[in-house]
């Protein structure tokens, strides 16, 4: 069962100066599906408009970002709730921390650095619950406990703990209430490698005790394949490819994504490698037709033209990419001759 | 006895004190770290480790910017303590940062820092900057490209690939890049981490490069220091240490770096360093509270650097 449906999102960054107005085209027509109890993952460049789709299902779009088309469905535990028809913020607050959960980006600038970590989790709890001191303690207590988390974290300031930790107790903090999903940006984005490591396997160990979902957003596929179910590639504000991680990872499809998986060094392998050419496109004004084509080694006169739609070629691997379908035009034609 | 040197380190120390009076505290946050670059043979050294393990200390040293607490560096022969801040030194040596966001001043355009260091450095004449072209396309850039630009304008891999461009119109011999990539999208980073290799190449410069991400320092490098609380834990050729790591941290910063394959996913658990000045200021090996091979003798002496398989350890396992 499907616990978030969006449909044909199309959420723009819209700017007015001097009487003319600009807009960002950070999410056009997005439609997806996540499933209760799995991890997904959006990967893509930076500025491709990752962030901005969280922000948008997540209920949390405020100008210069609005939100023009497109359907975003909840379905808690048999209740269907249409997050951008919930005009009062009450509401939204009830949802937001208890329903919905962000772990956001940047853990050194989330934290308050004047208080002490013990008011930010007083913070997030009494603004759901009406918890006594002695619940309250107990309530963290646990919640640490089955995190690995140090209960002495609690009286210290945010200056006095490393990058790691302080990411850590983030996560923590955003999922105290057990939100039935929950949404991550770049959460090991800055971090070591021992330390992300530590996140990732903070993030299994909540997704297994709580029996939530996940959505992880990321530049870094590495994090995605120790991760993720299934993966949705975005590229200019479109997702260009979505499948199982595995089917990704062994038989990517997309022009871009291959560029993107050949553009990661491996250990232990000192073969030139070369980056990805060119760098993604403005989104004031994206190329037009498959947003791809400037980049794309196989471009042709039709990508030019046309946009390429997300297409089903294998059990739930969807492509968008006229060389898919060029592709199942010569197997049709081989077929029929 | 330095000659035949590009620049030599023996037993840098650098201690930091916080607070005053009763409270007062110290950290090594470099402790007895030794390393030498030939002259006569360019190579690419990496410092690897986790953050605030005194990489970039070291790369501060290096360059001048901090006076080590003991210790000496020798540059071309001559101790760095006389040669630091004349302009000799600093047309030889210079730095790579991190973040090119940070880099440049953003109400600066991105062309006033080529002007600059070229009519400083190299003389040339106000209007005719021929050096600025040049080494904008060795990094493969055009001057049109940041004509007039401010930094905003740039994409951040353009940008740190400018602000290489700015270091190499010296015609440096040594770069130190702290963390050039780390700003950088996976997607482009190969196009600054080949850079380095054509430098290196074609160039004959030496690089220092700082980094926590093996994968790239695998891809470059011909030498790697790992660190770890301010000390050298292993050092050797990139291809011996990384193949085949033998000091237990190198071995758990390895099977760290995620491949991106979603088949083989981390199965057991690793133990995490909760504060950084428990690790700093722990007797004996400073890896001890985390290793899964600790014996006694670890938390009772610091162990010494042995030499085995054609690198240096330090750890008790090969004594």
């Amino acid at each position: 069962m499907a616990i978030l449906e969006v449909k044909d999102l199309q959420a723009y960054y819209i700017t007015h100066k001097y009487g003319r107005s600009t807009s960002v085209k950070a999410v056009d027509g997005v439609s997806f599906q996540v499933e209760k109890d799995e991890i997904y993952g959006i990967a893509g460049e930076s500025g491709c408009g990752k962030s901005t789709l969280l922000k948008a299902i997540s209920g949390l779009a405020k100008p210069p970002l609005e939100i023009l088309a497109g359907e975003v469905t909840y379905n808690f535990d048999g209740e269907r709730l249409d997050i951008l028809a919930l005009n009062d913020e009450k509401q939204r607050r009830k949802l937001r921390g208890a329903r919905i959960s962000l772990i956001p980006q940047g853990s050194m600038s989330v934290l308050n650095p004047v208080r002490r970590i013990r008011k930010s989790f007083e913070d997030i709890i009494r603004a759901h619950l009406d918890v006594s001191a002695e619940e309250f303690e107990e309530m963290v207590r646990k919640h640490l406990d089955a995190l690995g988390l140090d209960w002495t974290v609690m009286h210290t300031y945010p200056h006095q703990l490393s990058g790691g930790m302080r990411q850590r107790i983030t996560i923590a903090l955003s999922t105290i209430l057990k939100p039935d999903i929950v949404f991550a940006d770049e959460p090991t984005t800055a971090l070591d490698v021992v330390v992300q490591r530590g996140v990732v396997q903070l993030i299994r160990k909540i997704k297994e005790e709580q029996r939530s979902t996940l959505v992880l957003v990321t530049h870094d596929l590495s994090i995605h394949a120790k991760l993720c179910d299934r993966l949705a590639v975005m590229y200019a504000g479109k997702i260009v490819e979505e499948g199982e991680a595995e089917s990704i990872f062994s038989t990517p499809r997309h022009p871009y994504t291959r560029m993107l998986l050949n553009s990661l060094p491996k250990l232990g392998d000192s073969s030139a490698r070369s980056s990805a050419p060119g760098a993604p496109p403005s989104l004031v004004n994206p190329p037009s037709g498959c947003r791809f084509h400037p980049r794309c080694p196989h471009s042709m006169e039709l990508c030019r033209l046309e946009v390429p739609e997300l297409l089903e070629v294998g059990s739930g691997h969807r492509v968008a990419c006229f060389l898919e379908r060029r592709g199942a035009d010569a197997q049709r034609q081989a077929v029929g001759s | 006895m330095h000659s035949g040197k590009l620049l030599e380190a023996s037993d840098l120390t650098k201690v930091f004190t916080k607070g005053q009076g009763f409270v007062r505290s110290t950290i090594e946050a470099v402790s007895r770290v030794s390393l030498s670059l030939d002259l006569a043979k360019p190579e690419i050294f990496t410092l690897a480790g986790e953050s605030g393990s005194g990489k970039s200390t070291v790369a501060k040293l290096i360059l001048g910017f901090e006076a080590p607490t003991s210790g000496k560096i020798w540059y071309r022969g001559r101790p760095i303590a006389n040669l630091k801040g004349t302009k000799e030194f600093m047309k030889d040596v210079q730095p790579v940062f991190q973040n090119p966001f940070e880099t440049f001043n953003p109400l600066k355009k991105v062309q006033s820092y080529f002007f600059e260091t070229e009519r400083n450095f190299a003389g040339s004449a106000q209007g005719s900057y021929p050096l600025t072209e040049k080494s904008l396309e060795l990094v493969g850039l055009n001057f049109s490209e940041i004509k007039d630009k401010y930094p905003s304008e740039m994409s951040g891999g353009q940008l740190q690939r400018a602000s290489i461009a700015r270091a190499l119109i010296t015609n440096p011999a040594l770069l130190i890049a702290d963390e050039p990539v780390s700003m950088i999208d996976a997607s482009l980073r190969m196009s600054v981490v080949n850079l380095f290799k054509t430098l290196k190449e074609e160039q004959r410069v030496s690089i220092i490069y700082i980094t926590h991400d093996l994968a790239t320092a695998y891809y470059i490098s011909d030498r790697i220091a790992i660190m770890l609380r301010g000390q050298f834990v292993e050092v050797g050729s990139v291809k011996k240490v990384l193949d085949n790591p033998l000091h237990p941290y190198t071995q758990l910063l390895k099977s760290s770096v995620p491949d991106p394959d979603p088949r083989s996913r981390w199965e057991e658990d690793i133990a995490l360093s909760d504060l950084e000045t428990r690790e700093y200021t722990r007797r004996g090996c400073k890896f001890a509270g985390r290793c899964p091979q600790v014996q006694k003798i670890c938390c009772e002496g610091e162990p010494d650097y042995h030499a085995v398989d054609d690198r240096l350890v330090k750890c008790h396992l090969y004594s």
